[in-house]
C-alpha cells in the first residue's frame, strides 16, 4: 500500500527500479530561415504599386506613400535606395551592389552588424522554433528589429501573479 | 536526511495517515453505496495501491495512465492524453538565458502556467521573472511585483525557475524518494508518491519548488490535455511540484514552452552533449553564469550577457 510503505525506506531499496528502454533522439536536422516573403503584404513591390509609380530618391518626409515611415538607422542609410534599389524592388540591395532576396534580408544586416550576425547563425542571437533537435526554424533579423527604424521597442508586461503583486518587493515567494 | 523527530515530517506523515483514513472513508462509503460506481470505487483503490514510478511495468503504467484520464474526463468533462516519453539516449538537456535580451515581459512565466496546468487560483508559477538593478546580480534586491512598461531603465530582468542541479540538494532532501533527476539531467517529482513534507522546497536555492496547498484550479477550458505523468498531468492537492523543462514537449523533440514564448530570443535550449545545439553555442563562445554558484548545486542553468 502505498501511503504505509511509501515511507519505508528499506522496501524502496530491496525492490529493483524497472529500467526503462530509452530511445534514439530524433535525427538531427537542419536549420531553416523562416521566410519573409509571405509575410510582406505589398510584394512583389513592382508589380503592384510600383508598377504604376517609380520611386522618388529624393529625401524627405513621406505623406502621400509609407506615410508616417521614418528612416533612422545610422548615418551611411541616408534612403531607401540604399537598400530598396530602384530598378529592382523585389530585392534588396547589399552595400557592394550585389541583390539579395527579402528571406535573406539577415545578410544585408550582416555586412554592418557582422558580430550579431556570427552569433545568429550559431543560434546564440535571435530566437529558435521548431524543435531543438531539427527542423530548427530561426526567425530573421527583421521579425525583430525593424530596419527603417531598429530602436529596441518596449513591451507592456503580462501581469505578476497575485501574490507577488501583493508582496510587491522582495523576489522570494 | 530524513530524521523522525523533525515536527515537518511529523506532520507530513501525520497528513498521509489522514489522507488514507479518508480514503478508506470514501472506499467505504462507496462500497456501502453498493455496486453504484464502481468504476469510483476501484479507480480509488488502485490509486491507493498505486507503486513507485520507478517500478512501474509499461503495463502498469498503461492501465494507471488510462485511470487517470478518466478521472480527468469525470471531474472536469475533458479528455486529456497522459504520455511517458522516455528519455533520450545521447541527451542531457541545458537552458542558457540571455540577460542582456530579456525585456521582463513575463510572456515565458504565462506560457508555462498555460502548458504545465498549474492552479490559477491560487496562482502557483513554476518561473518568476525578477527586476534586478543594473550592475548587480544581488537577488535579494530584486523585485516580482513590478509593473510595465518595460524594461525600465536602470534594470535588467532575471528569470529564474527550476536549474535541473546535477547536484540538487531537492532530491537529497526528500525522505521517500519522491523527486530524482532522470538520465536526460531533468529532475522530476512522482506527484502520486509524494508526502506533501516540503523538505524539498526548503532545499532548494533557487526558491523553485511548488507546494499545492488546495486543489489544483483550473477551468475546463485551461486544461493543456497534452499530458505526461513525470511533468504537467493534473497534480493532486499536497504535493510539490517544479518546471520540468516541459519534458513531455522535449522529450518529442520541442522546445520549452517558455522558450518559444519568449518575443527577444533571450531562451536558448538543447543538448548539452551536442557541440551545435545551441545551448552548447553559447557556453563555447560566450561567458556563463550560474546562479548562486557558492551553493554548490552545478545547475544545467546558465545566463549570460550579450
Ligand atoms: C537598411 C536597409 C533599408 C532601408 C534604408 C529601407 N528599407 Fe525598407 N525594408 C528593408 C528590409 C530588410 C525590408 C523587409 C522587412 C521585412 O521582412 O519585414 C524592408 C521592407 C520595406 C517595406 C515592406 C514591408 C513593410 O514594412 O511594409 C516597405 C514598404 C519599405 N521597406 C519601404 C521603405 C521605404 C519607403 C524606405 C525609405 C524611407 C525604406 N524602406 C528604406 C530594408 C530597408
Ligand atoms: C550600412 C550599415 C548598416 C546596415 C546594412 C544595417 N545597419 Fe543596423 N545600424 C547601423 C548603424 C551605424 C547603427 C547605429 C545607429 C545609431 O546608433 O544611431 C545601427 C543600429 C542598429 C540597431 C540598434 C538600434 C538601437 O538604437 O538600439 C539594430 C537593432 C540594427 N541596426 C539592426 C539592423 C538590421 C536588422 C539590419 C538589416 C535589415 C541592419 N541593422 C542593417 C548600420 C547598419
Ligand atoms: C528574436 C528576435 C531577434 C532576432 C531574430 C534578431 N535580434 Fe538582434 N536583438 C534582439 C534583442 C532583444 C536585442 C537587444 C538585446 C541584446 O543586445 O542582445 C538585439 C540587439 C541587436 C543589436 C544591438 C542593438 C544595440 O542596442 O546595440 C543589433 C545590431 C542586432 N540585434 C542585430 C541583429 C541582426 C543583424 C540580426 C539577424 C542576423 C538580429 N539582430 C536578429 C532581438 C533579435
Amino acid at each position: 500500500m502505498r501511503l504505509a510503505l511509501g515511507p519505508s525506506l528499506a522496501l524502496l531499496t530491496a525492490c529493483a527500479d524497472r529500467p526503462r528502454a530509452p530511445r534514439d533522439p530524433p535525427e538531427a536536422g537542419l536549420v531553416q530561415v523562416v521566410p519573409r516573403t509571405p509575410l510582406l503584404s505589398a510584394w512583389p513591390c513592382s508589380e503592384g504599386c510600383h508598377a504604376r509609380r517609380a520611386p522618388d530618391p529624393t529625401r524627405r518626409p513621406l505623406r502621400e506613400f509609407h506615410a508616417g515611415r521614418t528612416l533612422d538607422h545610422g548615418p551611411t542609410l541616408r534612403w531607401c535606395d540604399a537598400c530598396h534599389p530602384s530598378d529592382d524592388l523585389d530585392r534588396l540591395r547589399l552595400l557592394g551592389g550585389d541583390r539579395v532576396t527579402f528571406d535573406n534580408a539577415d545578410q544585408l544586416c550582416g555586412q554592418c552588424h557582422a558580430e550579431r550576425h556570427r552569433d545568429w547563425s550559431r543560434g546564440i542571437h535571435g530566437a529558435q522554433s521548431g524543435s531543438w533537435a531539427g527542423p530548427t526554424l530561426r526567425r530573421n533579423c527583421v521579425a525583430c528589429h525593424d530596419p527603417h527604424a531598429p530602436q529596441r521597442p518596449m513591451f507592456n508586461p503580462l501581469p505578476p501573479a497575485d501574490h507577488d503583486r501583493a508582496y510587491g518587493g522582495g523576489a522570494h515567494p | 536526511m530524513s530524521d523522525p523527530e523533525d515536527p515537518a515530517l511529523a506532520r507530513a506523515f501525520e497528513r498521509a495517515r489522514l489522507t488514507r483514513r479518508s480514503f478508506l472513508a470514501a472506499f467505504g462509503a462507496a462500497a456501502a453505496a453498493g455496486c453504484a460506481d464502481r468504476a469510483e470505487r476501484s479507480a480509488l483503490w488502485e490509486a491507493f495501491v498505486q507503486q513507485h514510478y520507478k517500478r512501474l511495468t509499461e503495463d502498469d503504467k498503461r492501465v494507471i495512465f488510462a485511470r487517470l484520464e478518466a478521472e480527468v474526463r469525470r471531474r472536469h468533462g475533458v479528455q486529456v492524453t497522459i504520455a511517458d516519453p522516455a528519455p533520450l539516449r545521447g541527451v542531457e538537456f541545458g537552458y542558457a538565458l540571455n540577460l542582456s535580451a530579456c525585456v521582463g515581459c513575463r510572456r515565458c512565466e504565462h506560457a508555462c502556467a498555460v502548458e504545465n496546468n498549474t492552479s490559477r487560483d491560487p496562482t502557483v508559477r513554476y518561473l518568476k521573472v525578477l527586476q534586478m538593478e543594473s550592475g548587480s546580480m544581488d537577488v535579494e534586491r530584486s523585485r516580482v511585483g513590478y509593473q510595465g512598461p518595460v524594461p525600465a531603465a536602470g534594470h535588467f530582468y532575471m528569470p529564474v525557475q527550476c536549474q535541473q542541479c546535477r547536484d540538487a540538494p531537492c532530491v537529497r532532501a526528500c525522505p521517500v524518494g519522491a523527486t530524482w533527476t532522470e538520465p536526460d539531467g531533468i529532475t522530476v517529482v512522482d506527484y502520486n508518491w509524494c508526502i506533501g513534507c516540503r523538505y524539498c522546497e526548503a532545499a532548494c536555492p533557487y526558491f523553485a519548488r511548488r507546494f499545492n496547498f488546495s486543489e489544483p484550479d483550473l477551468r475546463p477550458s485551461e486544461i493543456n490535455p497534452d499530458q505526461g505523468y513525470l511533468s504537467n498531468r493534473l497534480r493532486p492537492v499536497g504535493v510539490v511540484e517544479k518546471c520540468t523543462f516541459c519534458l513531455h514537449r522535449v522529450r518529442r523533440g520541442e522546445y520549452p514552452a517558455c522558450l518559444e514564448a519568449c518575443p527577444t530570443g533571450a531562451r536558448k535550449f538543447g543538448n548539452l552533449l551536442d557541440p551545435a545545439s545551441e545551448v552548447r553555442q553559447v557556453l563555447d563562445h560566450k561567458r556563463v553564469y550560474v546562479l548562486h554558484e557558492d551553493a554548490g548545486t552545478s545547475p544545467r542553468f546558465y545566463y549570460f550577457f550579450d
